[in-house]
């Protein structure tokens, strides 16, 4: 049992690894490279929803990310390595500095001074044309490089997707089953309980918000040499939406509902290019349907067809 | 004489909610072996004064010192990590966890070293070593094995109320503070959390502060009891001159409670 488990592993990984490589198809690797991006921004929000305060800022922190890499390498002549480091450095200090604010609310008061903070950073994008080239952006990123070898072709960068997708996934995982996620837990429902036991409750909060804009931030460094472009309205709210949609869509409860919920939302605006309008309303039809019926998700679904309840 | 020891000291402790005195200038202290009670009729300020001990509402004025330590304007958490330890007065359980990792939740909270469980494995492995040794240990003194491996949340009420307690032990407490133990509870539960208390006051060495509507109970059980009315000290002693105290009388006159 176990060495098939780990067969299968090796198989997912393989073919993870191999598919662009075998189809040679440009666009269906640029969606596969977008379904990787994405699924880390969602777990990055799937850290935050596990203690039940969800981020409109999770777009600008990752704009943050972006501009401040792509900012290091053109204005500071970083190389790529720094300036992708600097990405998530500065996507998890920026958390790290309005997370004692911030944290201190709950529930809508939460998502509406996130919300506030998220505009705040595409008004700055946008309005301080001088440093951030505003409402075009910056054009012209480097692309990312390796020992001086820079990277053009696309297979590369879907495995580069792929690798931080993996790192971030088999991380919240190890964290979830730790006794850090035990707490992480009883944040969202059971705060005094574990506060009167001497957890200190703000203290993790504030470890688990960093973490998230830390990932956040690594995804936007990723998008800036990828894109090799950065505008304002890249990172603008309606991407912690999305975000919420995968989460909400593939089960907010494992890492790997929200790989599937990722994997089914993130190609449809591809699918969807002659209809974009129908796509905000699916998104709400979704919202919907699988917070009324199916609160777990995906996952949940599969679980309840397997009849079990654990991972 | 020896003086005896102070545990828990009260110094002109105030809490006003706007221009509402809920709490006016009590001070008290609490002695080291000691199980001591607090009561009142309703809305006489017991819960204001137990939540401004745990650090759960902050005081207006007044100072709060715990063995000689001050603890006044801590968060609970930081109560918590001195020792001293909150029961709740419904059942406060993780619901979805068993009875077992409840208590080793309980013992884990407190003593959770986290960047150096990532980075000492050998301390991790001790670690949980330890918790499960010691949550063994708490879960038979509380005489909750035969349940250990049920469902938290599946619990009866009783027994639930006996998982909080087992859950406070299991933090290490140097003073348990517990807010009405017997809520909820049938007379028969209740005369078994009166024995309880009785059992970690005598045989773990844990101090209690108990607040409590039990009367029958508290005058069982406690060494000591404060009488509170109307956000004021009404009388402190022991538990046979409280019972005859006619200011007592008098403040619980209409409430229907037999004092004897």
């Amino acid at each position: 049992m176990k060495t098939w488990r780990y067969l299968l592993w090796i198989a997912l990984a393989i073919a993870l690894i191999g598919w662009p490589f075998v189809l040679g198809n440009k666009f269906v690797t640029h969606i596969g490279t977008l379904i990787c991006m994405f699924t880390l921004m969602a777990l990055s929000m799937n850290l935050l929803l596990r203690i039940g305060q969800l981020s409109l800022a999770q777009g600008a922190i990752m704009g943050l990310g972006a501009y401040g890499s792509a900012l290091a390498m053109m204005s500071f002549g970083f190389p790529f390595w720094a300036g992708f480091l600097l990405s998530g450095v500065v996507g998890g200090l920026v958390s790290l500095l309005i997370g004692p604010v911030v944290l201190k609310l709950r529930g809508v008061y939460f998502v509406l001074l996130t919300f506030a903070f998220g505009e705040i950073v595409i008004l700055s994008f946008t309005e301080w044309v001088d440093v951030f080239g505003g409402v075009n952006g910056i054009f012209g990123v480097p692309r990312a490089s390796f020992f001086g070898h820079v990277i053009r072709d696309r297979n590369v960068y879907y495995l580069m997707a792929l690798a931080m997708a993996a790192g971030g996934y088999f991380l919240l995982r190890a964290i979830y089953r730790s006794e850090f996620g035990a707490i992480m837990d009883t944040l969202h429902d059971h705060e005094e309980l574990a506060r009167s036991l001497g957890v200190d409750a703000m203290a993790y909060r504030l470890a688990v918000f960093s973490l998230s804009g830390t990932i956040a931030g690594f995804a936007g460094g990723f998008y800036a040499s990828y894109f090799t472009f950065v505008t304002p309205m890249a990172f603008d709210f309606s991407n912690a939406v999305n975000l919420v949609v995968i989460n909400v869509l593939g089960g907010i409860s494992s890492p790997m509902g929200i790989v599937l919920g990722a994997l089914i939302l993130v190609p449809l605006p591809e699918l969807l290019r002659d209809a974009v309008e129908y796509q905000v309303l699916l998104y709400g039809l979704v919202l919907i349907i699988f917070l009324k019926f199916m609160p777990e998700g995906i996952v949940g679904l599969i679980h309840k067809l397997r009849g079990k309840s654990d991972d | 004489m020896t003086e005896p020891e102070m545990a828990i000291d009260v110094v002109g402790a105030s809490k006003f909610f706007g221009g509402l005195r809920a709490i006016g200038n009590v001070s008290f202290s609490t002695h080291r072996g000691e199980i001591f009670g607090i009561i009142g009729p309703n809305g006489a300020g017991k819960s204001t004064l137990f939540n401004l001990i745990t650090g759960t509402l902050p005081m207006t004025s007044g100072r709060i010192r715990y063995r000689g330590t001050d603890i006044t304007g801590l968060g609970p958490h930081a109560v918590a990590t001195k020792g001293i330890v909150r029961t709740f007065q419904s059942a406060t359980v993780f619901p979805n966890k068993t009875l077992e990792e409840n208590v080793r939740l309980g013992f884990l909270f407190g003593r959770l070293n986290v960047p150096r469980r990532f980075a000492d494995r050998a301390h991790l492995r001790r670690s949980r070593e330890e918790a499960q040794e010691r949550t063994g240990e708490v879960v038979e003194f509380c005489g909750l094995t035969e349940a250990r491996h049920r469902i938290a949340g599946d619990l009866a009420y009783g027994l639930q109320k006996t998982l909080g307690v087992a859950m406070a032990l299991a933090a290490g407490p140097t003073q348990l503070l517990m807010d009405e133990p017997a809520a909820g509870l049938n007379p028969v539960e209740t005369r078994a959390m009166g024995d309880l208390i009785l059992r970690i006051r005598n045989e773990r060495a844990i101090d209690v502060v108990l607040v409590e509507h039990d009367i029958a109970m508290v005058t069982r059980i406690c060494d000591r009891i404060l009488v509170i009315n109307r956000g004021e000290l009404l009388a402190i002693d022991l538990p046979e001159v409280i019972r005859n105290n006619p200011d007592v009388i008098e403040a619980y006159l209409g409430a229907d409670i037999d004092l004897h």
